[in-house]
């Protein structure tokens, strides 16, 4: 068997004594798309910053390969993991491409200074994430989805074996979510790629994932295929939500119908 | 911006620091003939503009940097090197040497006390904001010590008994490069060249804070050791300018935004820019200063001010329909 590119085991995270992380376990191999599902506050973005190194766990442990990931060098594991935030902070009104640049920071581009490989990695990103007709534009002049796309081009400029995205989908139009799915997939069939998305449409989790990871309140309560996972039962018990679940030329389907009033609490 | 771009931008303000430093030599009530250097002329060259030259240059480009440095690590274009304290507590410690009349007795005295105040300010902006934790409490703390500084000046000023010594202070805190010499160059010169070196290091982490500290961090920097570059080399740079030549207002703020338009936004790239645009402002500020000294008096800190201020409230009015747009 092999071992996992990344591995989260039985880690928790208290924040503010609150608990975020209960003994939480989750595993990634190259080549697959991890879709991490639950509603809000459920633990999503912590445990993508705990997979990433960037929040400690108070218990448990991370691997990178088989190294516990406060064991990496910062730079050595820039270039393994690429994180993209859930806040789409941009400082400086900067061109997209000087920002996606940013993504080869870990490569040792400085100043923006890029060479042949990084500016090539810099363009199959912005193509990938069809923000090339926007390269020479301000980011900050884009609007919220462009902007979004230009963050996950830097990402993908980073070129690391996993790549950790928080809603990288959110605040995009139909189009641009389905590309963005689709770049994902294809780096993870192609080049082998492991992703870990954390997701709000289930409808994407189900059609573009091989994993589904469904989390509630800080735990894992459901982990496998998306048809196993995305059934209405555990809709139903993780959202309170009533949904049904068909196949529609072959895409499947989740149509959510009502909110469950004694479910929600 | 292509490389090719920020080389000649880059060329052209080394071109502007040395035709600002010949101004600056050049520019003063002696005439300074090429022809016929006699003694007087030689003492004059030696002793009193080179010196002057020399520092106006070095604190300007430890104030520029340190502008820029704060303004990306901060990530606010409205940071200024006064901003975490370090120039208050410089002040209150010249202030305190002229007034327990130290800087009468040995005349290395005053700045040495403004570097000690300095370093004070330093270490408690440092023990108030914390080792790592973001922009928000080092503005906090660096504005709180600063106050601090501030009051305990009043108060000494206030409490004095002696007029001279309250004149010589606030003349000092006006900000001043007449009168100093080589020593003053030594003194200062090895500490501000240490505090730029430190914030040039700086450059990837700024570059990488432009998309927050959870995604440079990401990106393999350390923003701990950022973080104790950026208070250091502030320290350093700013607080040994003061420490010789009194405050300087607005250089720091004023420098990366004239250099924006032509450098681009980058922050690394604004680093050594800010550095030769602040040692060219200065210089030509005190150039301006001597040659206007026989009809008015005016001290280089509060030309900088008188004309740094309406810079900043211009600077205001324009983010303000920035945003608005």
């Amino acid at each position: 068997m092999t071992r996992p590119v990344l591995a989260a085991t039985d880690v928790s995270v208290t924040l503010k004594g609150r608990a975020v992380l209960r003994k939480v376990s989750v595993a990634v191999d190259r080549g697959e798309v991890v879709a991490l599902v639950g509603p809000n506050g459920a633990g999503k973005s912590t445990l993508i910053k705990v997979l990433a190194g960037l929040v400690a766990p108070e218990h448990g442990q991370v691997l990178l390969g088989d190294r516990e990931i406060a064991m990496v060098r910062s730079d050595e594991r820039a270039r393994a993991i690429g994180y993209l935030p859930q806040a789409r902070d941009v400082h400086w009104p900067l061109s997209v491409r000087d920002i996606v640049g940013l993504g080869r920071v870990p490569h040792g581009a400085i100043g923006g200074d890029l060479s042949p490989r990084d500016a090539s990695a810099v363009e199959t990103a912005m193509v990938a994430l069809d923000v090339v007709h926007l390269a020479e534009r301000s980011v900050l002049e884009l609007s919220g989805g462009e902007q979004a796309r230009v963050l996950m081009a830097r990402a993908l400029a980073q070129a690391s074996e996993i790549l950790l995205a928080d809603e990288p989908t959110a605040g995009l139009d139909l189009a641009h979510r389905l590309d963005v799915m689709q770049v994902l997939l294809d780096r993870a069939k192609r080049d082998g790629l492991a992703a870990v998305v954390a997701l709000h449409d289930l409808g994407l989790a189900d059609r573009f994932a091989d994993r589904v990871i469904m989390m509630m309140a800080g735990d894992v309560v459901a982990t496998g295929a998306p048809q196993d996972v995305l059934t209405p039962h555990n809709i139903a018990r993780v959202w309170g939500v009533e949904v049904s679940r068909g196949v529609v030329d072959g895409v499947p389907v989740i149509v959510p119908k009502r909110v469950i009033p004694t479910v929600r609490t | 911006m292509k490389p090719m771009e920020w080389d000649r931008s880059t060329l052209w303000l080394v071109i502007a620091v040395f035709v600002a430093f010949v101004l600056a030599v050049l520019a003063g009530p002696g005439y300074l003939g090429v022809q016929g250097a006699g003694d007087v002329k030689r003492l004059i060259l030696w002793e009193i503009r080179l010196p002057r030259a020399l520092l106006g240059g070095l604190v300007g480009a430890g104030l520029g940097v340190a502008g820029a440095a704060l303004q990306g690590y901060l990530r606010n274009p409205l940071a200024e090197p006064g901003i975490i304290g370090v120039s208050g507590g410089a002040a209150l410690g010249a202030v305190i040497a002229i007034h327990s009349g130290l800087a009468g007795a040995f005349p290395l005295a005053l700045p040495v006390a403004g570097l000690l105040g300095a370093v004070g300010a330093t270490l408690l902006v440092t023990l108030l904001a914390g080792e790592r934790s973001g922009a928000v409490p080092l503005i906090l703390a660096g504005v709180a010590v600063a106050a601090l500084a501030s009051a305990l000046v009043s108060l000494v000023l206030n409490l004095s008994r002696n007029p001279f010594a309250a004149a010589e202070s606030i003349f000092w805190m006006m900000g001043s490069l007449a009168d100093r010499s080589l020593i003053h160059v030594m003194l200062a010169g090895p500490l501000i060249g240490l505090g730029i070196v430190l914030l040039l290091r700086l450059g990837r982490t700024l570059d990488a804070l432009t998309l927050g500290d959870a995604a440079a961090e990401s990106m393999g920097e350390d923003l701990t050791r950022a973080r104790r570059l950026l208070v250091a080399g502030v320290a350093l740079s700013v607080g040994a300018a003061t420490a010789v030549t009194g405050i300087i207002g607005f250089v720091g703020l004023v420098v990366p935004h004239v250099l924006r338009p032509i450098v681009g936004h980058r922050p690394s790239r604004l680093l050594l820019a800010s550095a030769l645009g602040g040692a060219v402002l200065v210089m030509v500020a005190d150039a301006l200063v001597r040659l206007m000294s026989p009809i008015l008096d005016i001290r280089i800190g509060v030309l900088t001010a008188v004309l740094g201020a309406p810079f900043f409230l211009w600077l205001i009015v324009k983010l303000r329909r920035e945003l608005a747009a």
